[in-house]
This record gives structure tokens, sequence and C-alpha cells, in this order.
């Protein structure tokens, strides 16, 4: 899923971008599991420390960039909800 | 993805020339790199049709058509499926197809195999480092996988068998709770809770885009004489399309190399 992924950017511009592979640590994988990830790939969204949503498994590049467009859109409730981070 | 499912195994020990072992998607970077040291450009691009009747022959990706004077199909094999809507609601999320990949995601879970042959055990075998119960669910009442498999298996504690069942849903909403069984002999229906599923029924040969245009068995294998050849001159079939038996990175390297040959003394005669 590398190439998809790291297209993400140049398509969604305001989001941050974070990869974690669960191999690699205990840690990774612990912090995985602790946010209910059970398959790989998985796309988590957060937004001021939320959880807004997640997108499972493969897709193509538009799908993936439509899906998540649908995600960022409920971020507005999400930031009047929440208090910004210092 | 460059490598198909060798990218997706986490350790390959049985590829000669690396004593230590490798890591799958390490070995295809190398063959990728060495590939394209010889000139090869990789297009990550799902080919959603061909023309195969005419030469130049052509490849289509959506709209878009590549052309070529030969053409090595090397699509290999998906898992089978279960056919539940559960198994495709919950895939990712408790369902799984690949031990090596997610397996240690199920840390102290509870697991049921759906399968019987030499990859369902393996990868119940796999399980067995990280999920706390692995139960093998097999249709049959005996297992087709080899008897070193077989061996090691009946001798896990972790595992245990359920035979002559099979799974007649995937509960769960959000993510996998439990399968609900039924038993082939007595008719028995009951509900195991688990948290994954991991499916291992075999596999669907990817040809869907080439059938019309070539000959293929009543399994979906494209039918080969000379082990690469196909029913058209000039197009060529290597990799796991042509290997139901041994499904290994060396096999697969080695019909790939056939295929190869053939598209040069092809391309050659044809001058």
């Amino acid at each position: 899923m590398n190439p998809i992924f790291e297209q993400l950017p140049e398509h969604l511009q305001d989001a941050k971008y974070a990869k974690m592979n669960v191999l690699d640590s205990t840690e990774n994988r612990n912090l995985a599991m602790e946010h209910g990830v059970m398959g790989t790939p998985t796309i988590k969204v957060f937004c001021e420390g939320r959880d807004i949503g997640e997108i499972v498994g493969f897709r193509a590049l538009e799908k993936l960039v439509s899906e998540l467009k649908d995600i960022f859109a409920s971020r507005e409730d999400c930031i009047a909800q929440s208090t910004p981070l210092e | 993805m460059v490598g198909g499912q060798i990218a997706l195994t986490y350790q390959v020990d049985n590829y000669p020339g690396f004593p230590d072992g490798i890591t799958g998607p390490e070995l295809v970077d190398l063959m990728k790199r060495q590939a394209e040291g010889f000139g090869a450009e990789f297009l990550e691009e799902e080919a959603t049709g061909v023309i195969l009747g005419s030469t130049p022959f052509g490849v289509l990706v959506d709209e878009t058509e590549y052309q070529g004077r030969s053409v090595i199909i090397a699509t290999g094999s998906k898992n089978r499926s279960l056919g539940l809507e559960s198994e495709e609601r919950l895939m990712g999320r408790g369902v799984f197809v690949c031990a090596t990949c997610d397996a240690l995601l199920y840390e102290g879970k509870r697991v049921v195999v759906v399968g019987g042959g030499d990859s369902a055990v393996q990868e119940a075998l796999d399980l067995t480092r990280f999920a706390k119960e692995v139960y093998l669910v097999h249709r049959r009442d005996r297992l087709s996988a080899c008897k070193c498999l077989t061996d090691r298996a009946s001798q896990d504690e972790k595992i245990k068998f359920i035979w002559n069942t099979t799974v007649t849903e995937i509960l769960g909403e959000k993510k996998v709770e439990g399968v609900r069984l039924s038993n082939q002999e007595t008719g028995n229906v009951w509900t195991l809770e688990c948290d994954g599923v991991l499916l291992a029924i075999g596999w669907i040969p990817n040809t869907e885009i080439f059938r019309g245009q070539l000959d293929v068995d009543e399994r979906g294998y494209i039918t080969s004489t000379n082990g690469v050849d196909t029913s058209r001159a000039g197009v060529y079939v290597c990799g796991d399309l042509n290997d139901r038996r041994y499904r290994q990175v060396v096999t697969a390297c080695g019909s790939g190399c056939m295929a190869a040959l053939e598209v040069e003394r092809y391309l050659a005669e044809k001058g």
C-alpha cells in the first residue's frame, strides 16, 4: 500500500500523516491493538486526539481520497467540541 | 502491489542464496531493483482487460492501453472466500487471510482457522505464537495437509480440531465476536465465541480478464501444455497460475524465467 499511501499528502494537504508498522515493535503493536486495529492495512483518522474514523483494507487512490474526505468532513464537529492542544 | 504473495510473507527461509532467510518485502525489493537494472519499468496499476486477438497485444488499465508484441501473465491467485456477507463486512475487523501479516494483532485472543490443507495448518501453527487458543474448523474428518505439518499441529496444545464442520455465519457488527458452526454429519448447529477468523480454504486463480481469450480449465487456470505456453502464441503464463502443487517463491521464479526465455525465442522467430 506504500505507494498509494505516500501519494495522499498531495491530494489531502490539510492533514498530518504518520505511518506505523506493527511488525516494528511491541509498542506499535500494542498501540494498534488498543485502538481496535485487527488487520493491515488500517488507516485511523484522529482530530484533536479523537478517533473520528477508519478505513480498513486496500483501496484505489481515488476511492481512498474520497472516503478520507468524507471522514474529514466530520472534522468541523470535532473542532467545535474540542479544546485545542497547546 | 509488486511481489504479490511474497510481499505479504514475513519471512522467507527457503529461497536459495539467503542462508539466514530474508523478509518477503526485502526479497521483493531486491528482485525489483534487479529487474529495473535491466531496464524493466513498473506500473503499479490494475489490469482491467486484455486484447489478445491480434498483435500487438494490448493490456488495458481502464481507458489506457499498453501494447506489447508478447505478454507474460503472472497474476497469481487470491484467497477463496466462504461467500458470506458477514465475511466481507468484517474483513480486516477480525476476518483475515494472512497469519504472517496479522497474527500479532491477535495476541492472547481466540482465533478460528477455517480449512484443512497445508496453508490452513501452517497458518494455525503461525498463530499459536500469539493467540491464546486456535480452533481449526474443517469440513472433513481429517486434514489434507502434509504429514510434517499435521504432526506438528496434533502435538500443539493450543490447537483444537473441529471436524466435519462448516462455518455458516461470522457473528459481530463492528468486529468479529464469534462463528456459527454446523456439523455436516449430525446437523448440529452451535456458536463458538472468538476474536478472529482466519480463512485458508484454498485459492482462486486471477484469470477473469483472460476468459474468452485464452483457454482455461474448469477451475479457472489457464491451460498450458508445456508449462508456460497458452492457447495463443506469444502469450505465456507463469508463477502460481501454472503451479498449483508447489507454490514456492523459487518455483514461481523458475517458471518466470521459462516464460521470459520463451518470449525471447518467440520474438527472435517472428523477427
